[in-house]
């Protein structure tokens, strides 16, 4: 054997021996106490005006119609709950969808801001995935970069005439990537390479975290359809009622 | 727990495996401490644990909380280990990478030759990466000892008094209210669904998990117009009153809260 086939033997080895041990791939959370202290308050601070708009909106959701209040509260749950599930996996370990496309096209990107940040303080407290320190980070890249490009192009394949089928998937999966490509630029400027600088610690994050990522997005992509599907037939005035227009 | 889910049940060991950390929460010897101070105490200590950034300090976090949450707060040992390992591939990876750098010509003492580019290990980065990863363990340490003592409606009642956005609070009350409700309806949908042969092969699974998922949505916004209904029944009229109970604060925690950060003070002076 050469030194290189050695070198990929053995790294197959310890990845195959790290995805048994822990078999949970979540979609990228920033771990707990991951990110330097200026990091942490920037990421924070550039979701503010997010935030600030999400409340607002919901504000104004709620002074129109009353009933809101425990609407938005059950779709917050949906949210965490369907991130929870186990979805069908295709390499074997276990992992999650971020339904962050999904609460993107149904209930619009402001709202999933603020369902967003709860969703993800829960997963930290609850479920240990993120954390309190990297809330805004996460915030950043899965309650709103992520929802929002979701969102946009939903929209702009509804402009153009797309079939729904495939608005709904572009939707989902390219804002899943999204998400992760932010996180990798997240870690990247958190902790650059000491030649390459931040630019070569993008391409080593998102090489890294790739293989688990592809296809979990293009699983999101199939759910989202589905589910939409699924809505669309038996759940019309119920969709109507948070204002999805089908 | 959730009502419906009679205990001993098959679901309630399934509920109580998924939500098994606000399970352990509910028990902890550690839960009739005052909930404010149990939260400022884990957010002081860690802010220190990621502003120092020393692997003394690191090391010395993650063994006196996992000792606290193990011995003081009861938490099985089993429970804790298994927590302790659901981050460790994200962190493993992210820490490899940070070691790891690659270049175009050879550096640091050990590296290896990719026909294009070398990957290599310096002095710098392999230490970074021992930091980060010492760094990480020990924050994650500090917030189990806080989300294995603290239920999560406590923590909630905090955020109230440190005067969060009304509405946010609200949400977040009814949120955690509802996802006992909607993981006990998940769990039933996902059993019959396997009773009708659903959940086998790659297709049906996800076939069967866009079903699940979409009688969720219909079943979650039915109850909330029923759960709306209830609330205008009991004289709601635009806001929400959660009864919130404080467990009185001893001194006794204040002096061994106070001795732990002198201690952690001197580490952080004299550690690397």
């Amino acid at each position: 054997m050469t030194k290189l086939q050695n070198f990929i033997l053995r790294t197959s080895v310890v990845l195959s021996i790290i995805f048994s041990v822990c078999p949970t791939a979540f979609a990228m959370h920033i771990m707990e106490g991951y990110l330097p202290p200026a990091m942490c308050i920037v990421w924070g601070v550039v979701c503010l005006p997010f935030v600030i708009k999400g409340l607002f909106t919901i504000k104004k959701i709620f002074a129109e119609n009353r009933r809101a209040i425990t609407m938005l509260a059950m779709s917050g749950a949906f949210i965490f709950v369907i991130s929870a599930l186990k979805i069908p996996s295709v390499t074997g370990s276990c992992s999650h969808m971020t339904g962050t496309g999904l609460g993107a096209i149904l209930f619009g990107p402001c709202t999933v801001s603020i369902l967003g940040i709860i969703v993800l303080i829960f997963q930290a407290i609850l479920l240990a995935h993120g954390g309190l320190t990297t809330l805004g980070a996460n915030t950043f890249s899965m309650a709103i970069a992520g929802p929002l490009l979701s969102y946009g192009i939903f929209r702009l394949c509804k402009k153009l005439n797309v079939s729904k089928k495939v608005g709904v998937f572009l939707a989902a999966s390219l804002g899943d990537l999204f998400t992760y490509c932010i996180t990798s630029i997240q870690l990247a400027i958190a902790y650059p390479s000491e030649n390459g600088g931040v630019m070569a610690s993008v391409v080593e994050f998102l090489g890294v975290f790739a293989p688990t990522q592809l296809p979990l997005a293009i699983v999101e992509g199939i759910l989202t359809v589905l589910i939409v599907m699924a809505l669309e037939s038996y759940a019309v005035p119920e969709l109507k009622a948070i204002g999805y227009e089908a | 727990m959730s009502v419906c889910v009679p205990p001993g049940s098959k679901q309630f060991f399934l509920l109580v495996k998924f939500m098994l950390i606000d399970h352990y929460a509910q028990l902890s010897g550690l839960r009739k401490y005052n909930s404010s101070a149990k939260v400022a105490f884990a957010f002081l200590n860690l802010c220190i644990v990621i502003a120092v950034n020393k692997i003394t300090l690191s090391l010395f976090v993650i063994v006196f909380m996992s000792l606290t949450a193990l011995l003081k707060g009861k938490t099985p040992f089993k429970v804790y280990t298994r927590l302790m390992s659901i981050p460790l591939t994200f962190i493993v990876l992210s820490c490899i990478m940070i070691g790891v750098e690659f270049s175009s010509r050879p550096l640091g003492k050990y590296f290896i030759s990719l026909h294009f580019i070398y990957a290599g290990i310096t002095r710098n980065s392999a230490l970074t990466a021992v930091k980060v990863f010492f760094k990480a363990m020990a924050g994650i340490s500090s917030l189990y000892l806080l989300s294995l003592s603290t239920p999560v409606n406590e923590i909630v009642m905090v955020l109230e008094r440190l005067r969060l956005p009304k509405i946010f609070t609200e949400l977040m009350h009814l949120i955690y209210r509802y996802i006992f409700i909607l993981f006990d309806t998940a769990f039933r949908m996902q059993i019959s669904a396997k009773a009708r042969l659903g959940f086998c092969g790659f297709k049906t699974s996800c076939k069967s998990f866009a079903m699940v998922a979409g009688s969720l949505f219909i079943s979650a916004l039915k109850k909330s117009q029923a759960y709306y209904d209830a609330l205008l029944s009991r004289g709601y009229d635009g806001r929400l009153e959660f009864l919130s109970e404080e467990y009185p604060l001893k001194a006794r925690h204040i002096l061994s809260a106070a001795i732990y950060f002198v201690v952690l003070f001197l580490i952080a002076k004299v550690g690397v």
